[in-house]
Order: C-alpha cells, then sequence, then structure tokens
C-alpha cells in the first residue's frame, strides 16, 4: 500500500477515535454521577478525595473527581451552572468573593449569612462546617515561642521590637493585613520583609526572621515546627470550611446529606494541615492520603 | 476592567503613593547598580582570564549558563540559608543572572579581534600586558559594553525578584498589585521599571558609542 | 648577523616543523624564504624574534644567543611587518607608527621627525596622514605604514612575513619596487618571506628555498635560476621561468669576456708601446693603483705621440668609452659594441674597478664554442 494512503487512513482513525472519546465522555456526564470539583490547590485536591471516598464508600452513587477545576471562581460557578454538584469552600470567600458582602468577623454569624444567601440566591446548601478555619496565622518556630513563652498574638507585644516579621506581599497591602493587625494588636516589629509566601517558610525555618505570615492549614506549619499564635481578638476574618451541595442533588439523592455530615467538625486545622503536608511535602498521593484520614477516623 | 479604567487607576496609585514608588524605584536602582558592578568585576577579568585559558573556557562559561537557568525562586530559596534575607541574597542572585552576558561578550569578543593586530603587537615587543590594555580592550570595548548593557536591561527586570527575599525594589508594588488584583498598583511598579530599563539602555548606549575608538567607528 | 645552529622544531603532535637548520644571514643582506606551506619557512622567521622556540639548537643575532635574550627587549629592536598588516585600527597612523619608540621611551620630538621623514620615504604625505586612522587608507598604503612601523624604532633587523600577499598585483608590485629602493638606503638586515618566487627574484640578495622542514638551496636569484639544486627547486621555480632563461640564453658577462691589458697611468708610450705588442691587442686600459679605470690608450693614440718623449699614458688616454657593469646582460654588452663601433666594450663593477672586456674576438670565440658543443 502507498504511503500516502496509509497516512490517510490513519488520520482517519485517529479522528475516528478522538471523537468516540469525546461522545463517551459526553455520555458518562449524562448518566447518573454525581460530579465533585475542587480549586487548583492542594488542600482542595484532599477535600475533593475525601468527599468522593466518603460517597463511595457510604453510598451506591457514583463520583467523578474533578479537582485542579481552576480558581474560586471557576469552581463556584460550575458549581452554579449544574457542572459540578459538590465542591468545598470557606465562609471567608463565600461571603467577600462570591456574594461581595463586607468581612463579619464573627465566624457563626459569618456562615449564618453565606448559608441562607446561597440557598435563596443559587439554591445551593452549606452543610455543617468541616472544623478548620483557613484563614490567615501568625506563626512562628515552636521552640522560641516556648522560650519566650508566648500563644497568642496579644502576647507578642512586649516582644515584637526585637522580632522580624516575613510578610507576603498580599498581606501588606490588603485592609484587613498587616496594617490593621499592627492597630488592633498594638504591636510594632524591629524589621518588616516583604517575601514570596514560599521564601517565607524557608526564612523563618531558617531563622532568618522570627514571625511569618502564613495560612492556617498549610502543610509546611506542622512540618517545619512552626507554632501558629492564637488570633485571641478574632482578628483575622473567619474562612471556615464546608462541603456545598446543590439542592436538587440533596433532593435527588436523599441519603447523601446525612453521609456528608458524618465528617462535620471532624477535621481540625492541625488535621487539615497534617494531610497538606503529606502530599506537599512526603509527595503521597492525595486520594490515598485522603482515604486513610477517613479510615483512621472510623467514618468508613 | 477597560484600559481607560486601568490607566485611570495608575494615575491615581502614583499619585497616591508616589513616596512609596520612589522609595521602591530608589533601592530599585541600589541593587541593579550593586549587582550590576559586581558582575562587571566578576565577568570582565573572568572573561579575560578565560581567553588565555581557553581549554576551561567552554566549561566556565556552561557553568555559569546552568546557573542563568535556575528557577529564581529556587535560586533564592537555596540562598536564604546561605546568604539570609534581604539585600544580601537578592544581589548575589541578580549578580549571577548578570554575569553571562558579560562574561560571554567579554571572552567572545577578546576572542574575536583581528589576529593581526594582536600578533603585530606581540611581533612588535609588546608585554602580554601592554597587548591586553593597549590591543585587545580597545579592540572589543564595544562588545564587552553591549555586554554590560544586556546585563544592565537584565537585572533591571530580574530584580523586581529581589522583593521576594525581602530587598525591596519595584518588586514589591508589582507582586502587591498581583496579590490584590490591582491593576494600577501592578503599572506603578511595572512602568518605572520599564522606564528605567528603557533610560540605562539608553545611557549605556550613548557611553558605549563614545568609548568606542574612532578608529573603529562605522 | 643572524646565525641558525643546528636548529630543529618539534610540536607536541610530533610535527617535524624544522630539521636541523644551519644558515647565515650577513649584514645588510635582504634574505628570501621561500617554499610551499608547511616548509618552515614562517617557521624559521618567527624564531629570530622568539615568537617560536627552537626545540634544539641556537638561534644568534650578532654573536649572541638569543635564548638569554628578554624576548621582549629582543622584539623591539626587530622590525616586524606581518601579512595582515595588523595595523591597530583604533589607533592613527601616528600612533601605530610611533608606539614603539614610544614603548621604548624615547625621545618623542626625535621620534616623531624620523616617523614623518619614513612615512614621506614611502610617499605618505606624513602632515596629511598621520591623523588618519587605518581604515581610511587603501590596503597598499596600510602596508606601507605597517613598514614604517617596523622601521620607526630604527632596528638593525627586519622580519617581513608575507607582507605584500594580501595586496592587489599593482600594489604589490609597487610596494616590491620601494622596498629595493628603500633596501638601498636603509640597509637593513631582513629576513622576508613569501610563497611567491617571482616576488623573491625580484626583491632577494639571496634565496633560501625550504622543503619539509630543511634547506633545499640558498642561494643568489641568478645562480638558483641558472643552477638549480635539485627536480624540487626546479620544479618550484616553475617551467615558464627556466624557458624564459633558456630563451635568451645567453651566458653572463663574466664567462664572456677577456682579461682587459691594463697599465698604470705614469706609465711612458715606449713601454705602453712594449705591452701593446706583447698582448697582441690594440688598446690599453689605463688604471689606479686600485684598479679603477681612468681611460684607454688606443694603439693609434700612441703611435701619433710617441716622437714626445715626456709624454706618457695618461696624456693620450681618451676616457668617453663606452662600459657596462658586470651585472648587466651580454645582451646589452652587443648593443653597446654595435653602437659604439670600436668593437669592444669595457666591463666594470659597481665601484667602476676594471673586470675585463668583451670584444669582438671574445664573441666569436663564444659563437664558436656554442657551435662546436
Amino acid at each position: 500500500m502507498d504511503i500516502r494512503k496509509l497516512r490517510k487512513k490513519l488520520v482517519l482513525g485517529a479522528v475516528m477515535l478522538i471523537l468516540s472519546i469525546s461522545l463517551a465522555a459526553c455520555g458518562s456526564s449524562s448518566s447518573k454521577k454525581i460530579v465533585v470539583g475542587g480549586k487548583d490547590f492542594t488542600e482542595q485536591d484532599i477535600l475533593v478525595n475525601i468527599v468522593s471516598e466518603l460517597i463511595e464508600a457510604k453510598t451506591d452513587i457514583k463520583v467523578d473527581r474533578k479537582p485542579y477545576l481552576g480558581g474560586s471562581s471557576v469552581v463556584t460557578s460550575s458549581l452554579q451552572s449544574g457542572d459540578v454538584d459538590i465542591m468545598v469552600d470557606y465562609t471567608g470567600t463565600g461571603l467577600v468573593s462570591v456574594l461581595k458582602e463586607e468581612v463579619i468577623a464573627d465566624a457563626d454569624e459569618a456562615y449564618r449569612v453565606v448559608k441562607e444567601r446561597y440557598d435563596n440566591d443559587f439554591g445551593i446548601k452549606w452543610l455543617e462546617p468541616l472544623g478548620f478555619n483557613n484563614t490567615f496565622a501568625i506563626t512562628m518556630r515552636k521552640e522560641m515561642a516556648d522560650e519566650i513563652g508566648i500563644e497568642t498574638i496579644s502576647q507578642l507585644k512586649d516582644h515584637a521590637k526585637d522580632l522580624s516579621f516575613a510578610s507576603t506581599q498580599e498581606f501588606l497591602e490588603r485592609e484587613d493585613g498587616y496594617d490593621s493587625m499592627k492597630e488592633i494588636y498594638g504591636i510594632e516589629f524591629k524589621d518588616v520583609k516583604a517575601m514570596d509566601p514560599g521564601l517565607a517558610y524557608t526564612a523563618i525555618k531558617e531563622e532568618q526572621v522570627d514571625i511569618s505570615v502564613s495560612f492556617a492549614t498549610d502543610g509546611r506549619i506542622p512540618a517545619f515546627g512552626l507554632k501558629i499564635l492564637e488570633d485571641d481578638k478574632n482578628f483575622f476574618p473567619p474562612y471556615d470550611a464546608a462541603i456545598l451541595v446543590r439542592n436538587d442533588i440533596l433532593e435527588e439523592y436523599s441519603e447523601l446529606e446525612d453521609v456528608l455530615n458524618s465528617i462535620a467538625g471532624k477535621l481540625t486545622d492541625e488535621e487539615m494541615a497534617k494531610l497538606n503536608a503529606q502530599v506537599d511535602l512526603e509527595k503521597k498521593d492525595s486520594k490515598q492520603v485522603a482515604k486513610q484520614w477517613l479510615v483512621e477516623k472510623g467514618i468508613i | 476592567m477597560g484600559t481607560e479604567n486601568i490607566f485611570l487607576s495608575f494615575i491615581n496609585t502614583m499619585n497616591e503613593r508616589w513616596s512609596m514608588v520612589l522609595d521602591s524605584l530608589i533601592s530599585h536602582i541600589w541593587l541593579t547598580l550593586i549587582a550590576l558592578l559586581i558582575a562587571v568585576l566578576i565577568g570582565v577579568p573572568l572573561g579575560i582570564f578565560l581567553t588565555r585559558r581557553r581549554k576551561i573556557a567552554d566549561f566556565v562559561i556552561g557553568v555559569v549558563s546552568v546557573f542563568q537557568t535556575i528557577p529564581s525562586l529556587a535560586l533564592l530559596g537555596f540562598m536564604i540559608p546561605l546568604f539570609g534575607i534581604g539585600p544580601k541574597p537578592a544581589v548575589i542572585a541578580l549578580t549571577i543572572y548578570g554575569l553571562l552576558p558579560i562574561l560571554q561578550n567579554t571572552y567572545t569578543g577578546i576572542i574575536g579581534i583581528d589576529q593581526g593586530a594582536k600578533e603585530a603587537g606581540k611581533g612588535m615587543g609588546m608585554t602580554s600586558t601592554q597587548i591586553l590594555f593597549m590591543v585587545e580592550i580597545p579592540l572589543s570595548i564595544s562588545v564587552i559594553m553591549a555586554g554590560i548593557r544586556t546585563a544592565t536591561v537584565l537585572i533591571i527586570g530580574v530584580t523586581t525578584l529581589a522583593s521576594l527575599v525581602g530587598a525591596g525594589g519595584l518588586g514589591d508594588l508589582i507582586f502587591r498589585g498581583i496579590s490584590s488584583v490591582n491593576p494600577g498598583l501592578i503599572l506603578s511598579g511595572a512602568v518605572p521599571a520599564a522606564v528605567l530599563a528603557i533610560f540605562f539602555d539608553f545611557l549605556l548606549k550613548f557611553l558605549e558609542k563614545k568609548m568606542t575608538p574612532r578608529g573603529l567607528r562605522d | 648577523m643572524i646565525q641558525f645552529e643546528n636548529v630543529s622544531k618539534v610540536y607536541e603532535d610530533g610535527f617535524e616543523a624544522l630539521k636541523d637548520i644551519n644558515f647565515k644571514v650577513e649584514e645588510g643582506e635582504l634574505l628570501v624564504l621561500i617554499g610551499p606551506s608547511g616548509c618552515g619557512k614562517t617557521t624559521t622567521m618567527k624564531m629570530i624574534n622568539r615568537l617560536i622556540e627552537p626545540t634544539s639548537g641556537t638561534v644568534y643575532i650578532k654573536g649572541k644567543p638569543i635564548k638569554s635574550q628578554n624576548p621582549v627587549d629582543l622584539r623591539r629592536d626587530i622590525g616586524y611587518v606581518i601579512q595582515q598588516i595588523g595595523l591597530f585600527p583604533h589607533m592613527t597612523i601616528g600612533e601605530n607608527v610611533s608606539l614603539i619608540p614610544k614603548l621604548k621611551k624615547q625621545d618623542p620630538e626625535e621620534y616623531m621627525k624620523k616617523v614623518d621623514e619614513l612615512l614621506n620615504m614611502v610617499g605618505l604625505n606624513a602632515k596629511v596622514y598621520k591623523k588618519r586612522y587605518p581604515k581610511e587608507l587603501s590596503g597598499g598604503q596600510q602596508q606601507r605604514v605597517g613598514v614604517v612601523r617596523a622601521l620607526a624604532a630604527d632596528p638593525s633587523i627586519i622580519l617581513m612575513d608575507e607582507p605584500f600577499s594580501a595586496l592587489d598585483p599593482i600594489s604589490r608590485e609597487q610596494l616590491q619596487d620601494e622596498l629595493v629602493k628603500l633596501q638601498e638606503e636603509i640597509n637593513k638586515t631582513i629576513v622576508f618571506v613569501t610563497h611567491d618566487m617571482d616576488e623573491a627574484l625580484k626583491i632577494a640578495d639571496r634565496v633560501c628555498i625550504m622543503k619539509n622542514g630543511q634547506i633545499v638551496q640558498l642561494d643568489t636569484p641568478e645562480r638558483i635560476l641558472r643552477h638549480p639544486a635539485n627536480d624540487f627547486v626546479r620544479d618550484f621555480i616553475g617551467e615558464n621561468r627556466l624557458n624564459e632563461l633558456n630563451e635568451n640564453n645567453f651566458p653572463p658577462i663574466e664567462e664572456v669576456m677577456t682579461k682587459a691589458i691594463t697599465i698604470k697611468p705614469m706609465r711612458g708610450l715606449a713601454e705602453s708601446n712594449k705591452v701593446l705588442n706583447k698582448n697582441k691587442v690594440d688598446s690599453l686600459i689605463v688604471v689606479d693603483n686600485n684598479d679603477v679605470f681612468l681611460g684607454v690608450a688606443s694603439a693609434w693614440d700612441i703611435y701619433r705621440n710617441f716622437e714626445n718623449e715626456d709624454m706618457v699614458v695618461k696624456d693620450v688616454m681618451k676616457n668617453d668609452y663606452a662600459y657596462i657593469t658586470i651585472y648587466e646582460s651580454l645582451e646589452k654588452a652587443l648593443t653597446l659594441i654595435k653602437e659604439s663601433k670600436k668593437g669592444y666594450v669595457l666591463v666594470l663593477d659597481e665601484k667602476h674597478r676594471v673586470k675585463g672586456v668583451i670584444t669582438n674576438g671574445s664573441l666569436v670565440r663564444l659563437f664558436v664554442d656554442e657551435f662546436t658543443n
């Protein structure tokens, strides 16, 4: 057979193959399967897997996992449009980024507002909070904190003049960031260095700075032996995580709500941070990490 | 956000924060100049040295180019345990990034000069120092200067990374702008950096012309 | 002036560039080193200013081994002209040519005068050209400057490494002519490397033909043309040149001329007559104690005044005679004999010393030899 004919056939074959795959993909999404979507970072990947494992273990419902869909707005709009059925979000994000509301300092109040508004506006239900609050966290090396004996941000006041602070650019720029914190807690650090978030961890680990700002569930906090100083004045806005499900899905699968609420309140800041560390730093598979946590907790 | 709005917010940011922009600009210039100076002080003599040890030249230039390819965040990450944070690791990283064009141009500039002139110099009884300063450097000065110019523009660009290790500079404005989705703030860092690059490019081009011996000009 | 004694050069890769070379360059001589590429001519030349060091053997300049001299000082006393001209493009012509005297810390006023003089000597108006840059000059002009630069510090030796080979044929011829003329004035010891046989024959006092790191023949151009040492030299000279030579196959004057019968100026006429008869000639050549030509006394001049006993041969001689120098061709001698109608022509050397005479008789003898051979 001459080469040109062969090539033509190959191309045709490839086109058919691609078509059939994409048709199959369309077909599967239209069959009875729940889509769990996630944002494009590790914690969300783990959460997608926890939710999926849980559903698969406790019900007969088929689950389609879609982690790393995109940024917050992509996943949220997918949930609203029906392309995604379940996601995990944070109260602060829902309130400020989605609903465009002012920050509410009280965690319960914030939860109440997003729950009510999502139900009314989008037909989406916020389930019970999972238990962790992925908000800003002021961290310090554990030994240092023990040495000077501080637990809370307020206690920093007397020591701040000898301490250097590594901040992200974002925290310096936000209205509810460094400037407000300084005011509310009345602290003035010896030195403030604006840094890359990742490098700030290296800097505090290498004792180049004493205090750093990060997110409460970052895996590097437990991994690098850092301690979160308690936000005793409730300065940072709440970012409590909860599972979000569209109401029509809850109606369709009546057992789903109870199953999902079975993990409510069981995933603390420390635990979430450790799970993050296992994936980010120990390079474990997020699905395995998710399953193991569910088993350890005796949930499945 | 429309173009007009971005422009307006840029103007507003510049108005409201001109002292921060000015501080960032000044520290940006300082970081650039110090890194450039060190890169010249290392690159030019090293380039000259390599023309006398051609066997190792490829290897050394290869190593320097490998350094160039290390992602900046990774490079800075390596630096923190060794040099801490602030201007020190920033200047070292910037020097590493600026070294290659200077080293390479010095080496190729001197290698590339008319062998006749060099041979004549040696045959006439010039010492190797005299050949270097009276023949090799004057004949390759425009190539060396072009390398320094490339390095300068490069360093001005890369100096935005200094803000990743707490060394300040215009990168502070840019990264703050990015994290707070504030195009005006991004521009108030990016525009001065661009203007700075253009200005230095122009200045060094002028110097390059001035330093090129008259007999070599077109 | 320059002497190579058992000089060999073996490169690191085992290539033998020179194999036990021995030769001398006399003071004031222009020696041309010639041969195919790789023959070792350039290596030989570059050993003189220590750009290349011999593996074994010794090079002497003025009797001193150069190995013991500082190469920089040595080179500053040896002019160097290279093929690529090698002017410094960033310096003016003035700066280029005065560089070595300046490095030698000579008096600026003095060397600037010298530089002007030299530039004018090679036909470059010093006032005009001193301020110019090399690129503003033609190739021929640049190489003139190259030669001047080599001369500026007044070295006793000049090395020229294929200096004219990059130039167009017309400039090359001009520069060759100028070099010959210049050499008459400055009389330096010059070692000149070329691969162009025409150039070698034109400018050389002696030519050193090299092959594979050895000297094949070192002699005057004339002798090399006439007596090539072997087939290689013959090939190298080229069939054309040898044929050319054969077409005008006149022997050199030296071979044709006969001994001149000379007499000192203060001899009496009777004695002169005796000499005439004894040698069976019709004229006597009058010379001083150094054999320098003074005049010719013919038999007719002597007999006409024979009665006057006070007269000496000096008084009767005439000195308007045609002469030829010993280096010129027989062809010219024949023309002179024909024109003078005297039947002979005198042969003198460059100091007007009488070497011999070419007569009708000697020409007849030449033809007889030619035909009977």
